[in-house]
């Protein structure tokens, strides 16, 4: 993934300058947040599901290396392929191939962030081959030229006027606000590519090793017609997503359903086994199965692994306060909110840094995670990775270096300490300064700092007296 | 990349680190064992009901083919799509259909490209697919669909309307339960798919429609005593 042009901080300005759009995530983010509360609440003994979730995933990827053989080896015996691809350059090409050499003019999509991590539309689309959207949001995010703001609704920052105006301007039809009406619109101009796509292409929402399944989940059906349909499914596949056994699958997708929408179970929970089999009536002649690794071998085998039990359910970006209030584009990445921010640098390297410093640690992320991934702790230690590295900015770096200084030197600090005093009593109003200087400033734009008491705790401790 | 040199990667990452692994005594136990017909009859029709699926009651083969009837007619066109006869609880549904005027299309679709496009075409004429199920679950009212042979995706996939008939004695309580009696289901047809209410979406400004790409409207007939 390149990097904007634009800095963290420069998207946020943007972000924070559209109320529009800031309404629109906020409101969308927090009725996603209701309905995972609601539906978490009506789980029965969901404290112990979700500490089995985790131990299934801990599992998994503790032995992945044998789970992926088992999954590669089971697949094969279905008679589905697997490629295994290094890189996101691997893995575009081998799906070029088969493109090219099965005669492929059409490929419906559904919805996967793995292929938006590796730009696999724009990698076809540069070969010539017709690349569309099926899902929804991600149909207006491809018409609008936009990208995806959220991992499950890639359009929360969009308006239904804004959605009205897309389809009028790139569908020729006449405009209307309503959802139902847009739907519609939506199924109708669907339906062809559907049924002449020659190849459907999707991610991998989760595989099993005992059966060389893989289970597509949606609601809107896509996921259903681009693997069924067309005559080539490929499926892209992240190599953390595997689970060991059918009975582990059906816990991960009630806590994706519950959490990702609020529903116990999404309406499609799409279970694939291998291509069409002989006297079956339908299905894909052939199926290849993409095992990625893109940088996650690194991640396993870092202290960041953790963030690799993430099922990518979104229920971390609706609950952040950070996300309500940027919105997922200011992030830059696939992956916004608290799961992108220790997920990005790590994927796409030093422009993201930035990420993992966007957080006041609240901690609402790894209350809902549904495999419990400890967030917060992920974050601090991508941040002290970044300091150890040298990879913080040079101010932060300079200005920490004094601090340590001063507080080991107790007559530097009580220096300090009382220059503080000096300039708070020269500069502050009425006990707080209302701006700060230089790069300071940001942090004082929309709320005051507190002055230094004249009298320090220390001073107080000399002269109890006189306190 | 060589699969031998992608696992080796994988496995140095993990090296000696030990993470915690499962703990197999921490199973979860849901929906009583021990709850009777009725009640699981009951609350599937809750749980479906609650995701806008529609359910109806028929006690035996000809109320339910007259229910089948009832919901075609309502339809602008004759044509409908289903599973073979045989993998359908009702008796004789194609030739009862026939009979009353309706027709059914073929859906199997060929393996070569140009005629597989063509068939597909054609079956986007029709309104209805009739399908069976081969288990229910009560707890989030789904159903449970098989592609064995006779047994298409397209039949609940394509149509706007989606008519399962569903027997009594396949309604289990939890997938957990189903899983367990039923292991073999996850791999012996190449397609299993669990089915929680028509097709949705709240893409839009989270505000839900259905029949985005399947079925708007799914119509399942419980056929049994009840």
């Amino acid at each position: 993934m390149a990097a904007t042009e634009l800095s963290f901080y420069d998207r946020i300005s943007d972000a924070l300058a559209n109320p529009d759009g800031q309404l629109a995530i906020a409101a969308g983010a927090k009725a996603k947040y209701d309905n995972r509360a609601r539906a978490m609440s009506e789980f029965p003994s969901m404290e112990m599901t979700r500490d089995r979730a985790r131990s299934i995933r801990a599992h998994t990827l503790s032995q992945l290396d044998k789970f992926l053989a088992e999954f590669a080896d089971n697949v094969e015996a279905l008679g589905g392929h697997i490629f295994w691809a290094k890189n996101a350059q691997e893995c575009n090409q081998y799906i070029n191939e088969i493109a090219r050499a099965k005669d492929v003019q059409l490929v419906a999509k559904a919805k996967s962030m793995l292929t938006e991590e590796i730009s696999l539309n724009q990698s076809l689309e540069t070969s010539g081959i017709d690349v569309v959207e099926t899902d929804l949001g991600e149909f207006i995010v491809q018409l609008s030229g936009d990208k995806p703001s959220h991992i499950i609704a890639p359009i929360l920052h969009m308006t239904r006027e804004d959605v009205g105006n897309v389809f009028q301007e790139k569908l020729n039809v006449p405009f209307s606000d309503d959802p139902a009406t847009l739907n519609a619109i939506a199924r109708a101009h669907m339906r062809e590519i559907f049924l002449k796509a020659d190849m459907g292409i999707s991610g991998v929402n989760f595989g099993v090793s005992e059966s060389g399944a893989i289970c597509l989940v949606t609601n809107e059906g896509n996921g259903r017609l681009i693997s069924t349909a067309p005559r080539i499914h490929v499926a892209v596949m992240g190599m953390e997503r595997l689970v060991p056994t059918l009975a582990d699958l059906s816990i991960m997708l009630q806590l994706l359903a519950r959490s990702a929408t609020g529903q116990k179970l999404s309406v499609y929970s799409n279970i694939l086994c291998g291509p069409r089999r002989k006297n079956e009536s339908d299905g894909p002649e052939e199926l290849h199965i993409v095992i990625l690794d893109n940088g996650r071998s690194e991640i396993l085998g870092s202290a960041l692994s953790e963030i690799l039990y993430c099922i990518r359910c979104g229920a971390c970006l609706n609950a952040c306060p950070v996300f309500h209030s940027i919105g997922g584009h200011a992030y830059g990445s696939v992956y916004p909110g608290p799961v992108g921010s220790v997920l990005s640098p790590l994927l796409f390297g030093d422009p993201w840094n930035p990420l993992p410093h966007a957080s006041s640690l609240c901690g609402a992320c790894k209350e809902v995670c549904p495999v419990d991934i400890d967030l917060p702790g992920l974050l601090l230690k991508s941040r002290s990775q970044q300091i150890t590295k040298g990879k913080s900015p040079l101010w932060m770096q300079l200005s920490q270096w004094i601090y340590a200084i001063t507080s080991c030197n107790p007559i530097l600090f009580g220096l300090a300490l009382r220059s503080g005093q000096v300039v708070s009593r020269l500069l502050a109003y009425d006990g707080w300064f209302t701006t700060l200087p230089g790069p300071l400033q940001g942090w004082s734009t929309h709320r005051d700092f507190p002055a230094l008491a004249q009298k320090s705790f220390r001073q107080l401790w000399d002269k109890p007296s006189q306190g | 990349m060589k699969r031998a040199h992608f696992l080796q990667k994988v496995s140095s990452a993990i090296g000696n680190r030990t993470l915690p692994d499962q703990d197999e005594t921490s199973t979860r136990q849901n929906t009583p064992a021990t709850a009777d017909l009725q009640t699981l009859i009951n609350k599937f029709i809750e749980e479906a009901n609650a995701v806008k699926a529609e359910t109806h009651l028929a006690s035996n083969d000809e109320v339910a083919l007259q229910t089948v009837i009832q919901l075609l007619n309502n339809q602008t066109n004759n044509k409908y799509m289903s599973w073979d006869d045989s993998c359908l609880p009702i008796k004789n549904l194609e030739q009862r259909l026939d009979s009353a005027n309706y027709l059914r299309y073929q859906s199997t679709v060929p393996r070569d490209t140009m005629e597989r496009t063509r068939t597909h075409i054609k079956l986007a004429e029709v309104s209805v697919g009739i399908t069976g199920c081969n288990a229910a679950l009560a707890d989030t009212g789904s159903i449970v669909l098989e592609s064995k042979p006779g047994q298409g995706r397209l039949s609940s996939l394509l149509p706007a309307i989606h008519i399962a008939l569903l027997t009594t004695d396949q309604i289990y309580p939890t997938m957990e339960s189903y899983i367990k009696a039923q292991p073999e289901a996850g791999y012996r047809s190449s397609n299993l798919i669990i089915v929680t209410g028509p097709s949705r979406t709240a893409d839009i400004t989270q505000t839900l429609t259905l029949g985005v790409h399947g079925p708007g409207t799914l119509h399942i007939i419980i056929v049994g005593n009840v």
